[in-house]
């Protein structure tokens, strides 16, 4: 199994375009690593820094403490999913999972075994004739898995693999890799912008914007504890409620009397926010006082929008409760917030509040 | 009831405006491709006086010069089209990789092929010439040649100059199309198999060539189809001579009809090659369907 490892790295596209921006993380052996971030956040390009596909513009990688940045794609005895699957037109599926096992120059009977218990394992064993166009996008993903794995790599690198799946299959495919990557012992690093896929899948999670890596942690602790606004806003589902504290007499419609105390003293250096994350609100109990203006049915849950009128403007924030309550659209309503869950941002990075 | 007209009354103006539009095709390729096509057929099975007859196929067919053209030209054919592809085929694979200038030398790689043939064949003509050309000085100069060579009056060697000219100015033209065939292959599949491990002559035999197949065929369709019919190139730079060393079937045809004023003898030899691109259609049609079916995407 292979550790690898970022050490300032950075890849630069052109003069202006710092697609990986002083990249610097470690992935033990048999880890399970995602990188997380928004379209254009550089978790793609950083996964082809390590593939070799892309070179580094600063910086060293490393694999098992040597440096491997002067080694071709081919050299680095790296096994990679590609988000189009990139699987061979003209071959079947018994040639393409078989050709990273020709490249080796494997005895036709071994491959032949491989593949075979390959395919077992995936469950595509008969299918091994049929040409990639003949097959639906999760079979096709399959294959594309099976040919990463064949050569029992120690390094597995998934450029988001469940992306052109249907939501479905998504959900399943999750569960699936999960248990199969586990099982065969590799070091993965696995890129997505599917928060969810993140936090359900990996040991650690490495949130990248804009080339820059944000956090570096195991999922709940991403969860919990973001360092920044971005961080809260990007991870979790639905999306945490930002409140910003722009007034004692706002605050202390929401807040208990020293939480108000110690906001009003942190807001003297820049501007603060509150995080609440949806869960964090309970209704029906409490001395806050609002409307409802939308509810959103999500299977178990309602996902429930309440407008409350503070001092000086109104905001709105949403919450879930159990599908079992009766609501409605317009009802008013009373709510009370878990302070003790709270998160606080000053200019947008996460700050502890005492009080 | 009025009779009703099978084109309704609302159609009838669409229907006109139709026939003005196609009209001047017609008419135009009715003029100069039909009408000579058909006559050139009737040509080839009358006699002077108007009457049918075999004589003039049988005066070709039995002829030494007509099977020496046709020879001519399928070895022509055969030879410079291989040597075209692949040279071309090498090129397209240069002109693939990302250098600095290679838009710049892409367009400049063209230029042969955008020259109207009898222009670059008079160049390739001066450059052969024995008496100053510098091409046979150049061999003699490097003692390459004992004396300077006479390209275009020794038999082999201007069958050889053709095939040269030829290919100089027709490898730009293969090139182009097998680097657009190069080009949809997606970038993505080399990249996956460089991660799988695989050098560039791996990648070559395995992705490159198998995936080129199809812009491979039309390439050689095109090109064989373009050298069967090879004439302004001969007849600038040979006349087909010296002898008839050079003499392809196109030139044959015109020196039959217009040096011999042989109208039908030349037209029965219109007629053969007629045949001969037939069947080489068909058997390029039934392989590219079998290879289509095979490589099919």
């Amino acid at each position: 199994m292979h550790r690898l490892e970022f050490k300032k790295v950075y890849k630069r596209f052109g003069e202006k375009v710092i697609a990986v921006n002083n990249a610097n993380f470690f992935v033990d052996e048999g880890e399970f690593v995602t990188l997380l971030g928004p379209s254009g956040c550089g978790k793609t390009t950083t996964l082809r820094l390590i593939a070799g596909l892309d070179r580094t513009s600063e910086g060293e990688i490393l694999i098992n403490d040597k440096i491997i940045n002067a080694l071709s794609p081919s050299e680095r005895d790296i096994a990679m999913v590609f988000q189009s699957y990139a699987l061979y037109p003209h071959m079947n599926v018994f040639e393409n999972i078989a050709i990273p096992l020709q490249v080796r120059k494997m005895s036709k009977s071994d491959v032949k075994t491989r593949v075979g218990s390959i395919a077992q394992m995936l469950g595509i064993s008969t299918l091994l004739d049929r040409k990639p166009r003949e097959l639906s996008g999760g079979q096709r993903q399959r294959v594309a898995i099976g040919r990463a794995l064949v050569r029992e790599p120690n390094l597995f690198l998934l450029d988001e693999p469940l992306a052109n799946l249907d939501a479905i299959l998504r959900h399943r495919m999750r569960g699936e890799l999960k248990a199969l990557f586990h099982s065969v012992d590799g070091t993965t690093i696995y890129v997505t912008h599917d928060q969810e896929e993140a936090l359900a899948m990996s040991d650690k999670i490495v949130v990248m914007n804009y080339g820059v890596i944000q956090q570096i942690g195991a999922p709940e602790e991403i969860y919990k504890r973001p360092v920044n606004k971005f961080v809260a806003v990007f991870v979790g589902n639905p999306q945490i409620n930002i409140i910003e504290a722009k007034n004692a007499e706002d605050m202390s419609k929401l807040f208990s009397s020293s939480k108000v105390n110690a906001l009003e003293k942190l807001t003297h250096d820049g501007k603060v926010e509150i995080g609440i994350r949806p869960e964090n609100i309970v209704l029906g109990k409490g001395n806050i006082f609002g409307k409802v203006t939308l509810i959103e049915p999500m299977g178990a849950n309602l996902l429930v929008s309440v407008e409350t009128a503070l001092n000086s403007e109104k905001i709105k924030v949403k919450l879930f409760i159990s599908n079992t309550v009766k609501i409605s659209e317009g009802d008013d309503v009373n709510f009370s917030i878990k302070e003790s869950e709270l998160l606080f941002f000053l200019n947008e990075k996460r700050v502890d509040v005492e009080g | 009831m009025p009779k009703r007209s099978a084109i309704p009354n609302h159609e009838k103006g669409y229907f006109r405006a139709v026939l003005g539009f196609v009209a001047p095709v017609v008419v135009f390729f009715t003029i100069f491709q039909i009408y000579p096509l058909m006559k050139n057929v009737w040509l080839s099975f009358t006699t002077i006086k108007g009457g049918f007859t075999l004589n003039n196929y049988y005066q070709i067919l039995t002829s030494q010069s007509f099977w020496q053209s046709t020879w001519i030209t399928v070895s022509f054919s055969l030879i410079s089209v291989s040597i075209e592809m692949l040279i071309g085929f090498v090129f397209a694979l240069l002109l693939n990789e990302e250098f600095h200038g290679r838009k710049a030398l892409r367009t400049v790689f063209l230029i042969p092929w955008a020259l109207p043939t009898a222009i670059m064949a008079t160049g390739w003509k001066f450059l052969l010439q024995h008496s100053y050309g510098p091409f046979p000085w150049l061999l003699y100069w490097l003692h390459l040649a004992k004396s300077p060579p006479y390209f275009l009056s020794t038999p082999n060697l201007a069958f050889i100059s053709i095939i040269m000219a030829d290919a100089w100015k027709t490898v730009p033209f293969c090139a182009l199309l097998l680097l657009a065939g190069l080009q949809a292959i997606p970038k993505d599949l080399y990249e996956a198999m460089q991660v799988d491990g695989a050098g560039w002559f791996f990648q070559l035999r395995k992705l490159t060539i198998p995936l080129m197949i199809p812009a491979i065929i039309v390439t050689l369709m095109f090109r064989f189809l373009q050298a069967f019919g090879v004439f302004d190139l001969i007849w600038v730079l040979t006349s087909g001579g010296p002898g008839n060393a050079t003499m392809a079937l196109s030139p044959f045809i015109y020196q039959q009809t217009f040096n011999w004023l042989d109208v039908r003898a030349g037209a029965a030899t219109s007629v053969m090659m007629a045949i001969y691109i037939l069947v080489l259609v068909v058997i390029v049609w039934t392989t590219r369907s079998y290879i289509g079916r095979r490589y099919a995407q």
